[in-house]
């Protein structure tokens, strides 16, 4: 009996220790694909509290849009509150919780609990906008071609696939270059199949001793190929209350 | 006299939409006109004096600082009625308050606010249950008209990870009720004293919330509101309240409890439309909705909502009803036959007990919004709303409605006053 159970814990240390090891080696050169996951998700957003100033700019030719200014404070991984405060969306909010998201239409008081899928922010879903970090939602894997050259860039070529029922996007092919991790293109699909769009990510630049993306092109792979630009034009440390994160206070 | 009112607008949009210290002002300039067919039957003198043209230009003022915010509405109202016993044209200007916000936070999770405004206590979009504090203006779910008022209230607000509670008083005893056949006020809450417990559970592509509400005059009431995303494409909701008495009042004529039979002295009765209140009787009235709504990846929304709420007429109310109207239109004297044919008529805008809605809208290119709502109530009839929205620019967006009634004579819809009205408006954002 003695015997077993040493045998049995040997055998689970074992087990621990060759799992670590897998999670922290590269194999074949290449890293653990949640840390590249990570490394990416840092580049995105690079304080877990924050309060962004965020431009949203249709380039469409047919489009006389020209911007949306957003106010976006985020909390950890999973709070988010997007604010419009320009032209027809003024005073729309929405959260973004684990559990769901709400928006509070433009004119009204009226809170209404909304399904993924509805698109609320023009070309940009407020996913986009609000979920800045992949780790949480998603299980990664390489692809089976993983070494890519996209853009002149060496890349790493990963899947992301939703692992929370209602994510966004039900998979995203993402694209991190292979010197830094940081992201360089990325693929929205939808749970159809269907491609949604694609995101080109910018350089990083540097916010204090921070690298960050700052300019993220999207281009609507269901609307004609419109693009839009989001650009963050300014990133503060900012913890926010948590009463401001519910149905309730965004009624307020 | 519109083009001086306009210059004035701009030049206030030029001083005051910009930041200057703190203080956010900004704002909307809000154009509507509109013109409706009437079915002259039910209201052959015109006593109800509902327009059949209307023109509102509308000055919306937003501002915000700290934790206080505040949107003000200034308009111009332009009337006219052209039915064959009566044409006239009226002007009005109005102004007021429409919505004032201060919250005074006590700590990380309590709040207090208190001001003017609507709080929205269920998940549905069309058929409210629990509508105690909103203004239902039936057909601009939107408000892109910009014409809902808020509520004079005090509210306590406890805000936990998965928990809510509010605790709210309102005071709306200040605004006069007296509109015309109550056509601005169609859930019969204000000018009231009410109070409100909510209790709301969110979680993970659920929310569950309990209501009591306590108007002045009425027994407490108990509801519920309950909503699930099923999945990234669909959602069902649904709500229930149940109360003593009902603050929609009812004919005489179809009343169930005690209605006499109608006779001429009732049609001359002063007290017109001659109306039963049903505030304190011991009867229960439990009504309830249930909606489900899907979005497809197109965006194509597809909603659909059903509302029982027994304070409407029963079917056996409505035979009572139609008899009431067959009575009415065989009067010998034409002030006894417009008169009677009014009362009816109002009683048609008591909520019906059960009605279905259908809405289907999708966006039409990359301004364009279209939608078509469908309401269908006793005997087949409906009300059919058309709606096309165009968001032109960042700055300015317009629409047209078109609504119209099908249903032949004698059928609810059929028999509404409003035949046809349609709607076109402008709202420029300043």
């Amino acid at each position: 009996m003695f015997e077993f159970i040493t045998k049995t814990f040997a055998a689970g240390v074992c087990g621990v220790a060759t799992s670590l090891a897998c999670a922290t080696e590269p194999v074949d050169g290449r890293p653990p694909a949640t840390d590249l996951l990570n490394k990416a998700d840092a580049y995105r957003q690079i304080y877990d509290n924050s309060l962004l100033k965020i431009r949203l700019v249709n380039d469409a030719s047919s489009s006389p849009d020209k911007e949306n200014t957003l106010t976006v404070l985020l909390k950890g991984n999973d709070k988010a509150l997007i604010s419009s405060s320009s032209g027809v969306s003024a005073s729309q909010t929405i959260l973004m919780t684990e559990d769901g998201v709400w928006v509070k239409l433009a004119h009204t008081s009226k809170v209404i609990r909304i399904t993924p899928i509805q698109r609320l922010l023009g070309q940009a879903s407020y996913g986009d906008v609000g979920r800045l970090r992949w780790v949480r939602d998603y299980r990664v894997e390489y692809q089976a071609d993983a070494q890519r050259r996209i853009d002149g860039v060496d890349v790493w070529a990963l899947d992301l696939t939703s692992i929370t029922p209602h994510s966004v996007y039900a998979k995203i092919a993402l694209y991190v270059a292979r010197d830094n991790g940081r992201p360089v293109q990325a693929a929205f699909y939808l749970s159809s199949g269907k491609l949604f769009k694609t995101a080109f990510y910018d350089k990083p630049q540097k916010v204090g001793s921070r690298m960050m993306i700052r300019r993220t092109k999207f281009v609507d792979a269901m609307v004609g190929g419109n693009t839009t630009e989001m650009i963050i034009d300014d990133v503060e440390p900012r913890v926010s209350p948590d009463r401001i994160f519910t149905q309730e206070s965004l009624a307020q | 006299m519109k083009v001086p009112f306009l210059v004035a607008l701009m030049a206030v949009q030029a001083v005051w939409a910009q930041d200057s210290g703190g203080l956010h002002l900004g704002g909307a300039l809000i154009q509507t006109v509109a013109a409706a067919r009437e079915r002259t039957k039910m209201d052959p003198l015109g006593l109800t004096n509902y327009p059949t043209q209307e023109e509102t230009t509308a000055l919306l003022l937003d501002g915000s600082a700290l934790d206080t915010s505040f949107t003000y509405r200034i308009d111009h109202d332009q009337q006219g009625i052209n039915s064959a016993e009566n044409k006239s044209t009226s002007q009005t200007w109005h102004s007021g308050l429409l919505r004032l916000k201060k919250s005074v936070p006590l700590s990380d999770r309590l709040s207090v606010v208190m001001g003017k405004m609507n709080i929205s206590l269920d998940d549905a979009h069309y058929a409210h249950i629990l509508d105690f504090l909103e203004d239902n203006l039936s057909g601009d779910f939107e408000d892109y008209a910009g014409r809902v008022r808020g509520f004079p209230l005090i509210e306590g607000l406890y805000s936990g990870d998965r928990v809510t509670g509010q605790l709210i008083y309102s005071d709306d005893r200040s605004t006069n009720t007296s509109y015309r056949f109550n056509s601005q006020n169609p859930g019969y809450n204000r000018g009231i004293r009410q109070w409100l417990a909510v209790a709301r559970w969110s979680g993970r592509d659920w929310s569950v919330s309990a209501v009591v509400q306590k108007p002045q005059d009425m027994k407490a009431g108990a509801g519920i509101s309950v909503i699930q995303t099923v999945d990234e494409h669909l959602q069902w909701y649904g709500s229930a309240f149940d109360q003593k008495g009902s603050r929609l009042p009812v004919l005489q004529e179809v009343y169930p409890f005690g209605g006499k039979p109608f006779s001429t002295s009732d049609i001359l009765s002063a007290n017109f439309p001659f109306q039963v209140s049903r505030l304190n009787e011991d009867r229960h009235y439990l009504r309830g909705m249930l909606g489900l709504g899907c979005v497809s990846e197109d965006q194509t929304e597809l909603r659909f909502e059903w509302l029982h709420d027994p304070r409407g007429m029963s079917p056996s109310e409505f035979k009572r009803w139609r008899q009431f109207v067959a009575y009415s239109q065989a009067q010998p004297s034409d002030i006894l036959r417009g008169i009677g044919l009014a009362d009816a008529d109002s009683a048609l805008r008591v909520r019906q007990r059960d009605s279905f809605l259908l809405r289907v809208g999708r966006p039409l290119g990359q301004h364009f919004t279209g939608a078509i709502t469908i309401v269908i109530g006793r005997q087949g009839s409906s009300v059919w709303q058309w709606r096309l929205h165009y968001a032109s620019s960042s700055s300015w967006e317009s629409w047209v409605d078109i609504s119209h009634t099908l249903g032949p004579s004698g059928t609810e819809f059929g028999s509404a006053l409003q035949a046809a009205r349609i709607e076109a408006g402008l709202r420029y954002y300043f």
